[in-house]
């Protein structure tokens, strides 16, 4: 620093000969932005205002009057992470239940059950939680245990194992709830932590810190995910992927993680689970809608490549809204009310918008040709 | 009651203030405590757009609720009715305090920022003043009173529904997670209890309670309690004997007689190999043999290994009734237990002392059974076949009804049933009853057939007279018979085996110079170079080939006369019938019989006594009495008639 103070005072002294407008107070740059405020030199020191840089540092500054005393707080994860985990526990809840091994005569049943467990997040202060269809749907009763230690007793609400998500009731009330993040916040790069029960019961409410790794991601499933390097192992399934405000970004399902693959995990983003949400309150259960025909995507579309090759149909049922359409087999589907579709996942994420009863206009690939048929939709 | 009217001018603000408190303030007090204690279920139905509405069972009549922007929105009178909360109205700030149980709610009119036990949140819609009513949002505030709401869309109905329970969390995770607490476990049936540590779960168990198998939650650690019907001529010297035979397969570290804190006399033998160490001990009692087993990684720690040890020593045959100790035991205070399959939906009540007889990789048969002094004195059977087009019920009883007459021996038959209609576990079915002699005791063959959905069931109830007598098993068993439909796509198809007697297949018997046609489903067992044996496992038939040095050349007519009264005058062998036969060229002589004084069993054996190659040949063929009938007979002279030399 003492050089570059010493170029100044120089250029000052010289400039000061003859040039008294010239502004030579230096200007100060955080990360490439200018800083805005006044900068004061004197002595040979450089003067810059507390807040201003340390805000365009990602810094908090703080101001105790009484003890004239200021504190700056620099958001490294390391300071703020125990309290988004501190925040986040009392909506995470920890799922365990008892099932049946497939196939057991009723007289073993008594004492041939496994245990098995998972996580669930409170959505509703009257005792309602979400989770992973997949933990469960085959319990025959299920336990959940709050953040203060004590269990209650759950029964499935609702279920949808296309998406893998169930909300499940407890009778407790005055609960605190999750908040969900808008679609905006899910950005890769974004630091998240999963909370959880990995592994054993007894490490409920465990967190792993990760970034969203990716999104838009889909392997086997049948909607898109949130791909994420934060651990996520058998019993986080139901979990949250919590963000730096607390919201939750996705709910967490080690089902869909690829064995022995480490490093990613995948997660239903905040948007499906917004959408679930809606069709249980609203109808008990989600209504998709369908056309009766069998959807093939490309093979480079199920790989994983960019592939603008639309989805061929493979098969048509007999009064099916295809079928009454005019949809014949190896016609393309490529677009929807305008949004094009290249593979299921891309259709199933469309087919979101819609609801059984509702017509849209796919832009159908037949031969050379190209047509747009006007098709009304059935439920599935 | 609608609380909030706006009060007219000129009234101070205070005085209006202070009205509405009195209004409210008390007579909310006063339903707060009355609605408590009643109302077991809350119940708020209506449909949108009507002002009356059902609370609790009541009807009343509010300003009309609507709905805004898809939030139905009721006046508060709705909310205080049906859950007896407790409300506040700040005039300040707009803002009402709901309280109900622990929850407490603060909403202000024109507002979307709502509290829940002041954590903040967002409502889709603000409360809002409709004619002088607050409305409130019903989905909201009911769900986080813990309701349930729910729309049907073709009738536009709302109902909302909470169970007014008291939130309860588990005290005991046991009594869910089905995971004893006890420290003890026990059969008080086959009376006999154990200590059992935590971490050992019972991981198997047969039906009729004869075999438990623990393990330990790594697997390292195993228990296993075996019982045994005892043989008249057992001792506790023979089961002494029988875990020292054991032991010696290993390497032996103790083996002596024990007495354990009950005061029975055990035996008790320890032993090794390079994996596992075993402690096992046997006792003889009230008819019954008892093992207890432990098998324990060598690896485990001194401690484990010692409470493994304590398992085995503490096994003693009683069983405490203080309640310490858990109960495998399931049967009844009837003396039966229920055998209850999930899969094929199926129970009925089995007597105590039967044993399951299992049957590998067959999941549509079960078969119970009672063994006394070596016999099968009872047997329940249990078989589930698809239903088959172009066959009725009443057609498959008759079907299966010939075929037992056709294979039993008329003489054995006393007494048949015609196939009559019968009603078993509410569903209409055909029965038929055989009642046979096998020459030691008579036996009572109930054969029951129905139908329940895509399936058919066959149950069988077979019991020896004298037993049946005794106890009423078949009414006990046949009344317990439950069912319910299956799920076509969990089982699939079960087809029925038709046994097919017809099929032969040609055996070429190159020791024995001879070709002879057996049924394809029989096994061969060669003896050694002159004797070959082909039979039925499942019906109990054979015939055995062999030959013999004829070295006076004598005729066969001759040679089987001798036999014949070789058999009668020196064996005591009742003869039943005796002729020459030809067939194939072949002149033959037979000769059936029985032996007297057969202790497993009696058989009846046919002789036919041949002469070719310049050999002797006995083509001998058994059956057991009870079986020698029609379809026997059939098949025997198929084999006979297709005998011929190479």
């Amino acid at each position: 620093m003492k050089k570059l103070v010493g170029a100044v005072t120089a250029l000052a002294i010289i400039c000061s000969a003859g040039l008294a407008d010239i502004d030579f107070t230096p200007s100060v740059y955080v990360n490439g932005n200018k800083i805005e405020a006044d900068i004061i030199m004197k002595d040979d020191r450089i003067y810059v205002p507390l807040r201003a840089v340390s805000e365009s540092m990602g810094a908090t500054v703080s101001w105790d009057e009484t003890n004239n005393t200021a504190s700056i707080e620099t958001s490294r994860s390391d300071s703020i992470l125990p309290q988004v985990i501190k925040d986040a526990s009392p909506f995470v809840v920890a799922i365990i239940g008892g099932y049946s091994f497939e196939g057991t005569p009723a007289y073993k049943e008594k004492y041939m059950q496994g245990t098995a467990h998972g996580t669930g997040v409170i959505i509703k202060s009257g005792g309602e939680i979400l989770t992973n269809a997949h933990v469960v749907k085959d319990l025959n009763n299920i336990i959940v245990v709050l953040y203060d230690g004590s269990g209650y007793e759950a029964t499935i609400k609702y279920i949808d194992e296309e998406t893998d998500l169930a909300v499940i009731k407890i009778n407790r009330l005055g609960l605190q709830t999750a908040r969900f993040a808008d679609d905006e916040d899910i950005v890769i790069g974004k630091t998240v932590v999963a909370i959880g029960t990995p592994i054993s019961f007894s490490l409920r409410n465990s967190a792993s810190l990760g970034i969203i790794s990716g999104i838009n991601r889909s392997i086997t499933n049948d909607y898109r995910l949130i791909q994420t390097d934060a651990s996520i192992n058998p019993g986080n399934s139901g979990g949250p992927l919590v963000n730096m405000n607390g919201e939750v970004v996705g709910i967490n399902s080690s089902k869909l993680a690829g064995i022995g693959v480490e490093g990613m995990g995948f997660s239903i983003p905040a948007g499906t689970v917004k959408y679930v949400l809606k069709h249980f309150e609203t109808y008990g259960r989600v209504r998709r809608p369908d056309i009766g025909a069998t959807l093939q995507e490309s093979v480079f579309a199920y790989m994983g490549l960019p592939a603008d090759t639309g989805l061929m149909v493979s098969s048509v049922k007999e009064g099916s809204p295809a079928q009454t359409a005019g949809i014949l087999i190896n016609d393309t589907i490529i677009e929807v009310n305008g949004c094009a579709v290249h593979s299921i996942v891309d259709w199933n994420e469309e087919m979101k918008k819609y609801l059984p009863a509702d017509t849209v206009t796919l832009k159908v690939q037949r031969g050379t040709e190209q047509k747009d048929i006007s098709i009304k939709f059935s439920e599935k | 009651m609608t609380a909030f009217r706006k009060v007219k001018k000129g009234i101070s603000l205070l005085l209006c203030t202070f009205l509405l408190f009195s209004v409210i303030g008390i007579p909310a007090v006063a339903e707060d405590k009355e609605e408590k204690k009643d109302i077991p279920k809350i119940e708020i139905s209506f449909t949108v757009g009507e002002s009356t509405l059902k609370i609790n069972g009541k009807s009343v009549t509010v300003e009309t609720p609507y709905v805004v922007d898809g939030t139905t929105l009721v006046p508060l009178r709705v909310i205080t009715e049906a859950f007896g909360a407790k409300v506040t109205w700040d005039e300040k700030t707009q803002g009402i305090t709901l309280e109900y149980k622990e929850v407490v709610i603060k909403l202000n009119i024109g507002k979307k920022t709502a509290y829940i036990n002041s954590q903040v949140t967002e409502l889709l819609q603000a409360p809002e003043l409709k004619n002088s009513t607050t409305m409130v949002p019903l989905r909201f505030v009911t769900e986080n009173f813990g309701a349930d709401v729910s729309y049907n869309s073709q009738t536009a109905e709302i109902t909302v529904v909470k169970e007014n329970t008291e939130s309860n969390s588990i005290k005991d995770y046991a009594l869910i997670l089905k995971r004893t607490t006890k420290d003890y476990i026990g059969d008080s049936y086959h009376k006999w209890h154990m200590p059992m540590p935590k971490e050992m779960r019972l991981r198997d168990r047969t039906f009729d309670g004869y075999y438990s198998y623990f393990v330990s939650d790594d697997g390292k650690r195993e228990v296993m309690i075996t019982i045994k019907d005892a043989e008249s001529s057992d001792t506790p010297d023979t089961v002494a004997q029988k875990l020292i035979a054991i032991a010696k397969e290993y390497t032996l570290i103790e083996s002596t007689k024990k007495v354990d804190k009950s005061h029975s006399e055990y035996y008790f033998v320890k032993y090794k190999d390079k994996e596992m160490t075993y402690e096992h001990k046997g006792y003889l009692s009230n008819g019954k043999i008892f093992y207890a087993l432990s098998a324990v990684d060598n690896g485990a720690t001194a401690q484990e290994k010692q409470v493994m040890s304590d398992i085995i020593e503490g096994f003693v045959l009683n069983f405490p009734t203080d309640g310490s100790v858990e109960d495998l035991s399931d049967v009844m205070s009837d003396g039966y237990r229920v055998f209850s399959e999930n899969r094929m939906k199926f129970s009925l009540k089995v007597p105590a002392d039967w044993i399951e007889v299992r049957l590998e990789d067959k999941e549509n048969e079960f078969i119970f059974g009672r063994i006394q002094s070596n016999r099968l004195v009872g047997r329940i059977g249990v078989e589930i076949y698809s239903e088959q087009s172009g066959q009725t019920i009443e057609q498959w009883a008759n079907m299966d009804r010939q075929h037992n007459i056709d294979m039993f021996n008329p003489a054995c038959i006393i007494e048949t049933s015609p196939v009559a209609p019968i009603n078993v576990a509410g569903v209409s079915g055909y029965s038929y009853m055989i009642k046979m002699d096998n020459k030691k005791e008579k036996i009572i063959m109930n054969d029951i057939f129905l139908m329940k959905g895509k399936y058919r069931y066959n149950l069988t109830i077979e019991l020896e007279e004298s037993f049946m007598n005794s106890k009423d098993y078949y009414n006990a068993v046949l009344n317990s018979f439950k069912v319910e439909e299956i799920y076509v796509e969990d089982v699939g198809q079960l087809t029925r085996f038709e046994q097919k007697n017809d099929i032969f297949t040609t055996y070429e018997e190159k020791n024995l110079e001879c070709k002879v046609d057996i049924p394809v489903n029989w096994n061969r067992e060669e003896q050694n170079s002159t004797s070959v044996v082909f039979f039925d496992p499942e019906s109990g038939r054979g015939v055995n080939i062999f030959t013999n040095e004829n070295k006076n050349a004598d005729p066969a007519e001759k040679v089987g006369r001798q036999l014949k009264n070789y058999m009668s005058e020196e064996k005591g062998a009742q003869i039943l019938d005796s002729d020459d036969y030809e067939i194939n060229n072949i002149k033959m002589y037979f000769f059936k019989y029985t032996l007297p004084n057969e202790n497993d069993g009696n058989f009846v054996y046919t002789a036919y006594i041949a002469y070719g190659n310049g050999k002797l040949y006995s083509i001998v063929f058994t059956t057991p009495y009870i079986g020698d009938g029609k379809e026997t007979a059939t098949i025997f002279k198929k084999i006979v008639d297709s005998f011929k030399f190479l």
